[in-house]
């Protein structure tokens, strides 16, 4: 493997964790709420969330870079408080990474809130357990396999990400550069040997992923199955 | 003490209870689906009531300003689903939430048979043994209202006698007030004299548990129950004789027999009738009743009878009445077999 090669897998993995690790920050109470929430609202917010799934990487992409442009407001406000651009920025790969993923991450996490059995949580209020304890001692344990299966394949799916990438991000190598853009850069100077091998990783790690993120929906009790809406 | 004053609605239709000062320990009774559950899940904060106020102690839980949250009422709840944490062991679920001395709890596992238990999954346990951890679980939050929802339902009889006595006894001791809902008119009897009547699109009722239950059962076609007292007559073993009144009477007996009162359940559609004592016959209860009143339709004949100051209709066949001709006031024997009749407390 090359240290381009190399250095396009790091960024990725990189590029993955802190993706994964903001989307679980953010994506938490935002799943939590919508699995308990009975406002109309909701469904506004869930079809949102749910966007990404449906739309071309493409669209998402091209709206992220006419909103990072610097002369646009979003624009502006990150070069003042920075000093960089978002766009063709590691940053702005997160940002982008983060909506583009946020699906894979919420909604997981919201099956699992919501397949927790209502008498158990019922039983926690009555136990005058306050608030906080309610939901640290019951409710994120009960959904502790949605949690796994969030990470995998938020995980994984930032992992394999192009065209959002592409459009936001280019192909500057040890900046911007990531698996898939590497891949897709073999491919155009013909390079078929080094392009199966990133091919192999990515086609492993997806494997692996969906074997845990299937072993984990699995392996449900009484709290039942973690769904994943694809 | 409790006391409300709710409209809550339930499946088109509504149910007003009058404002009530509840005794400490109460029963909650009356046909399934009319909304008994649905009351104490409203008493617990769990579902609101569409309007009304309900008052604990001097405090206000709910009315058209306040609604306290569940966690804020000093009150447990047991379910007749137990929903223990699946992810904790026994030990956990109890004391995740527990507010009583390890003294008390100690008394409370030994009491409720859970310490072989402690450190089993919950969801490992069967539906008796889940059920004893949530009420040890519920009575180690050491609250000021218990609401008792088929609390014994998935435990078999014997052991569901001891755990009333033990409990009732725990509630009295620690001035727990206590509202239990249960279809078995004996543990309702013995829980608490009186009982709160809810029936459908009708005011609740409180009274003497004894009278109300044995009212509705009889209406009802349900189990009656006998208040009796042990009689000096003596029984083969696992059984005894009992008098209330006048009468004797022969039941089957498992209990140590310390107290002073005692709860027979019986159905008045297991009671045959004789015009006179029978002599060389297998019924071992013969009691002397009165005939008050006789109710022929075409396809059977209602005796209502007078024994020992309870009152209840026995079904016969017109038949059967065609046969003996009964008369208002007549005296009447009551045969019912002694098989047939169990003393649980």
């Amino acid at each position: 493997m090359t240290d381009a090669e190399i250095q396009a897998i790091v960024l990725s993995i990189k590029l993955a964790s802190l993706s994964c690790f903001i989307l679980l920050l953010v994506g938490t109470p935002l799943a939590w709420w919508l699995a308990r929430s009975e406002r109309k609202i909701k469904h506004v917010i869930e079809a949102i969330v749910a966007l990404p799934i449906v739309l071309p990487p493409t669209v998402l992409g091209f709206y992220l870079l006419i909103s990072f442009a610097p002369n646009s407001i979003m624009g502006q406000w990150w070069l003042t408080l920075t000093g960089s651009q978002l766009a063709f920025s590691f940053s702005g790969l997160v940002f982008a990474s983060c909506l583009y993923s946020l699906p894979f991450v919420v909604q997981p996490i919201q099956s699992a809130f919501k397949q927790i059995e209502p008498g158990v949580l019922d039983a926690a209020k009555v136990l005058r357990m306050p608030r906080w304890k309610q939901l640290l001692a019951v409710e994120l344990p009960l959904a502790k396999n949605g949690f796994i299966v969030a990470m995998v394949l938020g995980f994984a799916h930032t992992l394999g990400e192009f065209g959002v990438v592409l459009m936001i991000g280019g192909n500057i190598p040890g900046e911007t550069q990531v698996i898939a853009i590497a891949l897709f850069d073999h491919v155009e100077s013909l390079n078929f040997a080094a392009a199966h091998r990133l091919a192999l990783v990515l086609l492993g790690f997806s494997f692996v992923a969906l074997l845990l993120t299937y072993t984990f929906s699995a392996s449900k009790k009484r709290v039942g199955s973690i769904g994943v809406k694809f | 003490m409790l006391s409300f004053n709710l409209e809550y609605l339930r499946d088109n239709f509504s149910l007003t209870i009058e404002p009530t000062q509840l005794p400490l320990l109460c029963g909650v009774f009356g046909p399934s689906g009319v909304g008994k559950t649905t009351l104490l899940r409203v008493l617990a904060g769990l579902e609101p009531p569409r309007n009304g106020d309900i008052f604990f102690a001097s405090q206000t839980w709910f009315n058209r300003n306040t609604n306290l949250s569940s966690h804020q009422r000093p009150l447990a709840f047991v379910t007749q689903g137990s929903y223990l944490f699946p992810h904790l062991s026994v030990k956990q679920n109890i004391q995740l939430s527990s507010r009583i001395n390890a003294a008390d709890l100690d008394y409370l596992l030994k009491l409720f048979d859970l310490e072989p238990l402690l450190d089993k999954k919950a969801d490992q346990l069967s539906g008796g043994q889940a059920q004893r951890v949530a009420l040890v679980r519920a009575l180690a939050t050491k609250p000021k209202l218990l609401l008792l929802d088929e609390p014994l339902s998935a435990i078999d009889r014997g052991s569901a006698t001891k755990l009333l006595k033990g409990l009732k006894a725990w509630l009295i001791k620690h001035n727990i007030a206590s509202l239990m809902v249960s279809h078995n008119p004996e543990d309702l009897i013995f829980f608490s004299d009186k009982v709160l009547l809810v029936e459908l699109n009708k005011t609740c009722e409180l009274g003497d548990s004894l009278q109300l239950i044995n009212r509705f059962n009889d209406q009802h076609k349900q189990t009656l129950v006998l208040k009796v007292a042990l009689a000096e007559r003596k029984a083969d073993l696992g059984w005894r004789w009992f008098k209330f009144g006048e009468q004797h009477l022969l039941a089957e007996s498992a209990n140590d027999l310390s107290e002073d009162t005692h709860l027979v359940g019986f159905k008045p559609s297991n009671i045959v009738i004789a015009k006179s004592f029978v002599e060389n016959c297998s019924a071992q209860n013969q009691w002397l009743a009165k005939v008050l009143a006789i109710t022929v339709t075409e396809l059977s004949c209602l005796i209502e009878v007078e024994l020992e100051g309870l009152t209840f209709s026995v079904p016969i066949s017109p038949s059967a009445q065609q046969a003996l001709s009964l008369q208002v006031n007549q005296s009447v024997y009551l045969l019912h077999k002694a098989v047939k009749l169990h003393n649980q407390f």
